[in-house]
């Protein structure tokens, strides 16, 4: 049979003959359907009709007062009104599920330090996909695999930090193992398993550093907050000598108030976030969703966002003061995203981290 | 066989016609089951639930999420911990108080009956605040006044301790055991006292052996309040104990409902062993007070002696002070302090100091303006609701010869032992579900608050209520006075007191409500607690101090108001 195949040549039935017509109509249609497509993923918003869905409803896990700034300067600059709504992933997502459950959500976009949460969402079809004008300004490691869905809205890097007034520099930690020193029991400071840096931060250190160096910095009882600010401010009081795993934005903030701080970056490589925004895909104000996130990815929107709140923007124009150059430090940033939002390595850094901060 | 089956048939018949339920019970009964139950369905199911840990409702079920409690009893015991020394400490400080302003001669008594009142409508959220930049080891104003003073190095307090926890909570709970034991106090008959006087027993040894055990149906009252309280605190546990690794069920289950995945079916078995505590607590009181007369509260008026206590009076007055300036004025004091300032550590260098953070919390943050008007409306929604369901449950259960009047004040109570952290998880999921549109809308976290509250509210009401004697009603009746006639000029001028007195609880403890609105506050619907509690979140200290001052303002102002209100009629 299959040798009657072979020796048929082009001799095709009319079956097969249909099929490669549509085979042929296809492959030269398709860059034009994925053009389309990407052109309906491209259409910006119209602030008029912006104007007229009403205020873009905007929740995020950032400082709520630099959230308020730069919504500020957003609405006088588009004429789009905006609102926030600080929710961490814990308040958010209980709320989201049940919004979209009972199709009544209420939030336009969200802003996350968890790009796993992110990509868990895009495969759930709850992510509007909408490329704005300045993607190709982002690398691929910050948005996502199929670009606009979400994108990097700046670079939540994880130094460590003390105070010189209560930490000598000769004896402060200079690598992640350090912070084993049993000199440091009940003195070293991170964020709670709550925090999508927290979970940042095991992932990309957790191939890198010995098996047992959780255990081992559990020995040395690691305190929780709840906010990177929680930690900074300890430190800032004395309260706190180390801060494990701080924003970078903290040390920024704290320079421009003339606080001493320093800032560590440890050789084997600074674990960092993408702190990533994306439209829900229910959004009742798709033209304000789409003008906010155009203007915060745009060359303005990031100078200014990432001048309010003292972070690296994921673009290469945009530079901050005080901050240490990017390209002197070896950022460690979660790349393979199947795994980031792996349920299964959720879990295991939950349990290792309640455990190691003593919950 | 037939036969015993006919008699059983029979007595039920006979048993479900004699079952005489009204109205006035099984309306209330209906409405609070309705709003309660879905919220407690997802508890227990959640509970149980072994299978995805966010699916609602559960599809496997199994007792794993106990077990996996097992690995935690610290939590568990550090919630009594934390639930029984408060309670005992907060009791000890309210029967002094107590004792003190309504029983003895003390100069400035009715000062201190007001002085004493503030901190609890202050809040936990407050109280924690304004004691963590007091009494931390290391920067506490405290500490450094001492280490200044003495030059001894090592701090004197550190609040972020179990005792500190216990310290905060037992000092802002207090004024309720004041409250309670104070109005038990003022109606005791003082006869027994006397006798105990004739027969030659001292002052203090008639406090101790006379006046204290006839104040026991009180103290325990008050110590069920508190204890119940303090095992669903969470502003005090989050803010002193989190960053020091001391977990109670409260902040370990914000915890495992904040991160991602959250976990509610641990955080669901969790708050189900709360519920028992709470269960517990109860019987045990019930248990205590089974079969023993306290009959100190009769229909007469009467009005007990109080007790010169000689030199000891001014002993009495510095503990006073004492209780005055560690509840109120130091932690007010420094609230202020701190909201002057440009950095999270408090400075003296007064030149400077800035009124900045208050322009910024009033003026330049749109969040504090919705959330200021929106919690006025929902306290004075909430007093107002709350104040009148609690009345008609209060004279259901109390007035009413319907069957379920056990039961419709069992329910009523239930709230008071759901954490508030999941009872708002549920409600969130009920709202959602309704076919009208309450979702996002201020209307739904009044209807929470309104169920959150009423335990508070009932036992305001059914306090007033039940001291109404009946006869001054029938007698109205007897000269001709129809019932509205009669709940106008009789029931209501006497109920009132107790309404304006509940409405002012209701009012102060919702605007001060954190917990049930972190998950129930939306966009538009941005309330105080959370506020300020983001604010200490991600905000600093001098700002979060300022929106904690204007927060307890607003507080004492309504307070004010709502005394003024009062004393041109009756004495709140």
């Amino acid at each position: 049979m299959m040798k009657d195949r072979k020796n048929s040549g082009l001799k095709l039935n009319r079956r097969q003959l249909m099929l490669a017509g549509s085979a042929a109509a296809m492959s030269f249609a398709m860059p034009h359907v994925v053009s389309r497509a990407y052109a309906e993923a491209s259409a910006p918003g119209n602030v008029d009709a912006a104007k007229a869905e009403g205020p873009v409803v905007v929740w995020h896990g950032d400082q709520e007062a630099d959230v308020v700034e730069y919504l500020k300067i957003f609405t006088e600059k588009t004429g789009v009104p905006a609102v926030q709504q600080r929710l961490l992933p814990g308040q958010a997502l209980p709320k989201l599920e049940a919004e979209f459950r009972a199709g009544q959500t209420t939030g336009d976009l969200y802003l996350t330090s968890d790009s796993g949460i992110m990509e868990n969402l895009r495969q759930q079809n709850r992510l509007l996909r909408y490329v704005p004008a300045d993607m190709d300004a982002y690398g691929p490691e910050y948005r996502s695999s199929e670009p606009g869905y979400w994108t990097t809205y700046y670079v939540n890097v994880g130094p460590m930090m003390y105070d010189p007034r209560y930490v000598q520099e000769s004896e402060a930690p200079k690598t992640w193992t350090d912070l084993l020193d049993p000199k440091w029991k009940g003195q070293i400071g991170f964020q709670n398993s709550a925090a999508g840096t927290s979970y940042g931060f095991w992932f990309v250190l957790k191939d890198i550093l010995p098996k047992d160096y959780w255990d081992n910095l559990g020995a040395n009882n690691p305190r929780a907050y709840s906010s990177s600010t929680q930690i900074s401010q300890d430190i800032e009081r004395g309260g706190l000598k180390i801060g494990g795993r701080v924003s970078i934005f903290q040390y920024v903030k704290a320079i421009r108030h003339k606080q001493p701080v320093k800032a560590v970056f440890p050789p084997l490589g600074v674990p960092s976030v993408n702190q990533a925004t994306g439209i829900f895909s229910t959004t009742k104000r798709p033209n304000g969703a789409k003008i906010f996130t155009n203007f915060m990815l745009s060359k303005e929107g990031q100078t200014i966002w990432n001048n309010i709140q003292g972070s690296y923007s994921a673009r290469k124009d945009v530079q901050v003061e005080y901050l240490p150059d990017i390209n002197t430090l070896k950022l460690l940033l979660p790349l393979d995203f199947k795994e980031y939002k792996n349920p299964e390595n959720r879990r295991q850094f939950v349990a290792v981290w309640n455990k190691m901060t003593g919950l | 066989m037939s036969a015993v089956a006919d008699m059983n048939t029979e007595k039920a018949l006979v048993r479900a016609s004699s079952l005489n339920v009204r109205p006035e019970v099984w309306v209330p009964l209906v409405l609070l089951i309705g709003t309660l139950g879905y919220p407690f369905f997802l508890l227990i199911t959640s509970a149980f639930n072994v299978g995805d840990p966010e699916v609602f409702p559960a599809r496997s079920y199994g007792f794993a999420n106990f077990v996996k409690l097992a690995d935690h009893l610290d939590w568990i015991k550090n919630t009594l911990i934390v639930a029984g020394g408060g309670t005992v400490l907060g009791i000890t400080i309210g029967v002094s108080l107590a004792w003190i302003i309504h029983r003895t001669t003390m100069p400035g008594r009715k000062w201190f009956d007001l002085l004493i009142a503030i901190p609890y409508p202050l809040g936990p959220l407050v109280g924690a605040l304004a004691w963590s930049q007091l009494g931390a080891p290391r920067d506490g104003l405290i500490n450094r006044f001492f280490t200044a003073v003495t030059g001894i190095q090592t701090p004197l307090i550190d609040i972020y301790t179990p005792l500190g926890i216990i310290f905060t909570e037992a000092i802002f709970e207090a004024p309720v055991a004041v409250l309670i034991i104070g109005a038990a106090m003022q109606r005791m008959d003082p006869a027994l006292e006397e006798c105990s006087a004739i027969f030659g027993s001292g002052k203090l040894r008639t406090a101790w052996k006379v006046t204290l055990p006839l104040m026991m149906p009180a103290i325990l009252s008050a110590a069920l309040f508190m204890f119940t309280s303090m095992i669903g605190s969470f502003a005090i546990p989050t803010m002193l104990g989190t960053s020091s690794r001391f977990y109670v069920s409260t902040n370990a289950m914000y915890v495992l409902l904040q991160g991602y995945p959250p976990n509610y079916p641990l955080a669901a078995a969790l708050g189900f062993v709360l519920i028992a505590m709470t269960a517990i607590a109860v019987w045990l009181v019930q248990r205590v007070l089974r079969g023993r007369s306290y009959a100190v509260i009769s229909g007469k008026n009467y009005r007990p002696r109080q007790v010169n206590m000689g030199w000891l009076t001014w002993v009495l007055f510095a503990l006073t002070i004492l209780y005055v300036l560690l509840s109120l004025i130091l932690p007010m004091g420094t609230l202020l302090l701190a909201s002057f300032q440009n950095s999270n550590a408090i400075n003296f260098d007064f030149a400077s100091w800035t009124l900045r953070n208050y322009k910024y919390v009033m003026f330049d943050f749109p969040t504090t303006q919705q959330a200021i008007v929106n919690s006025l409306i929902l306290g004075v929604g909430t007093g107002t609701i709350g104040v009148i369901f609690a009345t008609f449950i209060a004279i259901a259960t109390h007035r009413s010869k319907s069957d379920g009047r056990r039961l419709l004040e069992q329910v009523t109570m239930l709230p008071q032992a759901f954490p508030r952290l999941i009872f708002a998880i549920g409600f969130l999921w009920m709202i959602l579900t309704l076919p009208i549109k309450l979702y996002g809308t201020l209307l739904a976290v009044l209807l929470a608050y309104v169920i959150v509250f009423l335990p508070l509210a009932y036992r305001g009401m059914s306090g007033v209520v039940v001291q109404i004697d009946k006869a001054l009603e029938e007698a109205a009746r007897v000269s001709g006075a129809g019932a509205a006639r009669i709940a106008r000029t009789v029931t209501l001028p006497l109920l009132r007191p107790g309404l304006l007195a509940t409405w002012a609880l209701l009012f102060m403890v919702s605007v001060r409500e954190i917990s049930a609105s972190l998950f129930l506050s939306g966009t538009n619907t941005q309330v105080l607690g959370p506020a300020i509690f983001s604010f200490w979140d991600s905000g600093g200290m001098p700002r979060v101090s300022a929106l904690a001052v204007v927060q307890a303002l607003i507080i004492l102002v309504a307070l004010t108001v709502v005394r003024v209100m009062a004393n041109r009629g009756v004495k709140v």
